[in-house]
């Protein structure tokens, strides 16, 4: 307890306060450019941190950590570019909203679910730390293959009208992410002998170009005139969150959190993923189901939860185990060290004082995003009111520098029209597209997993049956999908 | 703001007659050093410790830029496709040489020279504190009785932990009764260690320095002529009787037909760079060893890399 | 109907892809030494395999639809329900085939210049009129961008033969 006071009083100075706020200024501002991801915002300040002292800079990186994740949301709800790979399933609902007109309440329900996803995160790392980390060292290659197969399952119920157009779009996704290097053998693979797609498709270039170019080019086939027409004046009533409205989605938030977190605790497993099943959750629970991907709250709320929640989650191997939970937490790692801080599994043990430091800076962080967000989102809610004839070629712009600012690479800009032009071919034939994001983040994972698994079995499928987490999980991918596919039936039975 | 944009004009205006009139001179603006390797990435890292003497030692700063894929090798093509003119230098591991024999790359051992050396580091070889061996003998006896149930991890193929810690298993002679199995990264492959998922794993000593530390993890060697400073107690390869000392080395490439004068120039930049004491200091925090050979060394040395490396790879079956 | 014959072509077009992708892209890209348990064209085979029974699945059903409604005979395929009207859609491939080739130019021009010249094309060809206008709003934007990008995110552009 003393520990805690005493690193609690470490906080409430100035200079902290005043690094949090740095970062999560930082953070916003990177999460909302697309192609900054959270690691780079981190990597940048990295530098800067190792001459400041060690609240100061952990205070610094832990607000730009829960800055950036938020900051996705705003391209993701304004132009229909998700700022951060976590941020693509927030486009599904958000960008909608924005074009009902109701962009600031869309920006504000994030920035609510956002930091209630924060804050659950957070608690769950601080109560549960120990025994999740126990429970995330029994997740084998078996395991991992069985939940991406659980989470493809739930996510097929967000494919829309028709199931069969849907499972062809998620087949697509699975094949694009077969682009590259074989995990295993590191064979080529697709890659018609070009080295820049010796690591597959830029997950950023896939969302970018699917989600925001083929948007684009939906709106090209509007009249001239249609494109030049001033946006309509918003209603400030219309654009307003109530209170009720949150509270509506207390459950949906607390869900998506828990869903966030406890995705975040296992390596390797990244935040979008957390989000696109955090979604189709809250779709699979509601009561209209059909309303999801034509603008509603509940679509921003379970995404942003879920990728704020994975922050505190991905902190758990990491201050347990001292095994990164992802990309951010692993650079996390260097500066932690830099520091003269060893994470690793003697943290509670040695050094307490360094683990309270953490949980206070993401408490404090998750403080100082609200009010920052709350100042903030006029302004980037001011965007939509420009004519789409001006709009849409600056967003084209934001979209190349975007895709080339990842790897410093202008051939992800060139592979993301090339798919911008397939969202757009898939669409005008009525092909959902979220499933084909969705399984191609799956995808490499789900391959890497199964074949890893037949590996260690010497190729005998009872590997994923004879385990108990495993075989959990695959008899819930089994219900789910039956459940998804009588749900469809019903659906279009109604229709 | 203000105050760089006044720099900046001073320092055109500085620079303006220097390049106009005088012989041409080098540094006139800033030189970007090209990582393969993902931003926030240890090489990354890595490559950051040069920036903050640069100005002071080079004349202009030194500008990192990450341009990663296919483990290093779009970095490298891009370096050696860019005028060699000094202003783009490359800043690569040991997966240069090894992509030049595992991979169809548009590059060639000859497209780069070495600039200096700035880090060395041995792999080790790594298993779960309860598994039942202490040492490599013990372990190649286990493996022997146990045929089928010994499993490493490495953090993908042709990585440089992928080539190193094929060679201590091949040292040892146990390559043929062993699976591989490559996870996404270290932090993954110890995990599934941890988890009892995978016997082993190839690790540089850093990531695991921790959990040997918390009693988590054992080493069975090291990949190293000598004993490393970090672990003490962990007995190196060749000390138990098996032919693996390769170690993992990072450094400054630049392409091959950039100027005399100008490699000069940046050979005795660096020199000042990372031997300089606040260099070491930030190389210890970040884990990293203060090492540094010259132009000359390290080009010696990459040169002999290459022979070996095309080697190795021949006799582990990994060569295209 | 028409989304029956929509349908239809889609089903068709998918089972085509997979048959190039099975019979040609595969064995044509994804080369490989040696036999292992599951090789490398493994996982993409059997995606190719399903994608082509779900293409032959949807074909076969808005077929059957069609059938039902006595429009499945050859005048099907001339009716103006099948056509694609390619005509609609050449704004869209122009503006992909520009795009290209800004992209293919930033290597030449730099990105500062590149993009300011191809941000006032996109302008007027949106239907601005005030050349000066756009030139004006797209040096501004341009510049916002690269600052940002460059200065505060550290991203290095392609610097053209002016040296930015």
């Amino acid at each position: 307890m003393n520990v805690l006071l005493e690193s609690l009083n470490q906080f409430l100075s100035v200079p902290v306060l005043l690094g949090i706020a740095a970062g999560v200024v930082v953070g916003i501002i990177g999460g909302g450019m697309p192609g900054i991801s959270p690691s780079m915002c981190i990597a940048l300040l990295l530098p800067v941190s190792l001459y400041l002292p060690t609240p100061v800079a952990i205070g610094l990186m832990m607000g730009s950590y829960q800055g950036s994740m938020f900051g996705g949301s705003i391209s993701a709800i304004l132009i229909n570019t998700p700022g951060t790979a976590s941020a693509a399933a927030t486009t599904l609902d958000g960008y909608q909203l924005a074009l009902k007109g109701q962009s600031g309440k869309a920006l504000k329900m994030a920035l609510y679910a956002s930091c209630s996803g924060g804050l659950i995160g957070t608690i769950i790392l601080l109560a549960m730390a120990k025994p999740l980390s126990t429970v995330a060292l029994k997740f084998g290659p078996p395991e991992y293959f069985s939940l991406m197969l659980l989470s493809l399952a739930l996510i097929s119920g967000i494919s829309g009208k028709s199931l069969l157009k849907g499972l062809i779009s998620a087949l697509l996704g699975l094949l694009l992410a077969t682009v590259g290097m074989d995990p295993i053998m590191g064979t080529r693979r697709f890659t018609f002998r070009n080295i820049n797609l010796a690591d597959g498709l830029q997950t950023l270039s896939v969302f970018i170009g699917v989600f925001a170019l083929s948007e684009l080019l939906s709106q090209l086939s509007q009249s001239r005139a249609d494109l030049f027409r001033k946006a309509d004046p918003l209603s400030v009533s219309d654009n307003e969150l109530t209170f009720r409205e949150f509270w509506e989605q207390k459950i949906n938030i607390l869900k998506s959190s828990i869903i966030g977190a406890l995705i975040g605790v296992l390596p390797g497993i990244g935040g979008s993923t957390a989000c696109f099943v955090s979604y189709a959750e809250a779709q699979r629970r509601s009561k209209h189901p059909e309303r999801f991907g034509t603008g509603i709250l509940e679509g921003v709320a379970a995404p942003e939860a879920a990728n704020n929640a994975v922050a505190g989650g991905a902190l758990v191997p990491l201050l347990t185990l001292g095994i990164p939970g992802d990309v951010v937490t692993a650079i996390l790692v260097g500066a932690l060290i830099a520091h003269g801080i060893k994470p690793g599994p003697l943290m509670f043990i040695e050094d307490i004082g360094t683990v309270y430091t953490i949980y206070i800076a993401l408490f404090l962080a998750v403080v100082v995003l609200l009010a920052v967000g709350r100042v903030g989102i006029p302004v980037f809610a001011g965007v939509v009111k420009l004519r789409k004839a001006t709009l849409i070629p600056m967003i084209f712009i934001i979209c190349v520098v975007g895709t080339y600012a990842n790897r410093s690479n202008i051939f992800d800009s060139m592979t993301m029209i090339v798919l911008g032009a397939l969202g757009f071919i898939l669409k005008k034939n009525k092909f959902p597209i979220a499933p084909l994001v969705i399984s191609f983040v799956i995808g490499a994972q789900l391959e890497m997993s199964l074949r890893q698994s037949l590996i260690l079995s010497d190729y005998s499928i009872s590997i994923f049956l004879t385990r108990p987490i495993s075989l959990v999980l695959i008899v819930g991918a089994l219900v789910f999908s039956v459940f998804m596919v009588r749900r469809n039936r019903k659906l279009a039975a109604q229709a | 703001m203000k105050r760089r944009t006044v720099s900046l004009v001073a320092a055109i205006l500085a620079v303006l007659p220097a390049a106009l009139f005088a012989a041409p001179k080098f540094p006139i603006k800033p030189v970007e050093v090209v990582v393969g390797f993902a931003a926030g990435g240890g090489t990354h890292l890595a490559a950051e410790l040069l920036t903050p003497e640069a100005a002071k030692y080079l004349g202009q700063p030194i500008q990192i830029t990450c341009k990663p894929g296919a483990g290093g090798a779009i970095g490298a093509t891009y370096v050696a496709a860019a005028k060699a003119d000094g202003y783009t230098l490359l800043y690569a591991t040991m997966s240069l040489p090894i992509s030049l024999y595992m991979d169809s790359v548009d590059f060639k051992a000859d497209d780069f020279v070495g600039l200096a050396l700035a880090s060395d580091v041995a792999p080790l070889l790594a298993v779960r504190a309860d598994a039942p061996f202490n040492n490599a003998k013990e372990m190649r006896d286990w493996i022997a009785a146990n045929p089928g149930k010994f499993s490493w991890s490495h953090p993908g193929v042709g990585s440089t932990l992928h080539v190193l810690g094929a060679n201590m298993l091949f040292a040892m002679g146990v390559t043929k009764q062993v699976k591989e199995v490559p996870f996404k990264g270290t932090a993954e492959g110890i995990s599934a260690v941890l988890g009892g998922h995978v016997t082993a794993v190839s690790s540089f000593p850093a990531t695991v320095l921790e959990q040997v530390r918390a009693g988590k993890m054992k080493i069975i060697g090291v990949s190293s002529p000598k004993r490393i400073p970090e672990l003490p107690d962990a007995p190196t390869f060749i000390e138990q009787g098996y032919k693996a000392t390769l170690t993992s080395t990072r450094g400054i490439f630049a392409p091959r037909k950039t100027p005399k004068a100008v490699l000069e120039a940046l050979d005795k930049a660096f020199a000042q760079i990372i031997q300089s004491e606040d260099f070491k200091q930030r190389a210890i925090k970040l884990g990293e060893p203060a090492v540094y050979a010259d132009s000359a060394t390290f080009d010696k040395m990459y040169r002999e890399q290459l022979v070996m490396i095309e080697a190795l790879l021949k006799e582990l079956g990994l060569s295209k | 109907m028409e989304k029956k014959v929509a349908d239809l072509r889609s089903g068709l077009v998918v089972m085509i892809v997979c048959a190039l992708l099975y019979f040609w892209a595969i064995p044509a890209q994804i080369r490989y030494n040696g036999q292992a348990d599951l090789n490398p064209d493994f996982f993409p085979r059997l995606l190719v395999i399903c994608g082509g029974i779900c293409g032959a699945i949807l074909a076969l059903t808005s077929a059957a639809g069609l059938k039902k409604a006595g429009r499945l005979n050859v005048t099907l395929f001339r009716s103006p329900e099948a056509r694609v009207n390619l005509k609609s859609y050449m704004r869209h491939a122009l503006f992909l085939a520009s795009a290209l080739a800004y992209l293919f130019v930033v290597g030449y021009l730099g990105f500062v210049l590149a993009s300011v010249l191809y941000l006032v094309f996109l302008l007027l060809y949106f239907g601005h009129t005030r050349i000066h206008w756009c030139l004006l709003e797209s040096v501004l934007f341009v510049a916002a961008v690269y600052l940002v990008f460059s200065l505060a995110f550290k991203i290095s552009f392609p610097e053209g033969f002016l040296g930015f």
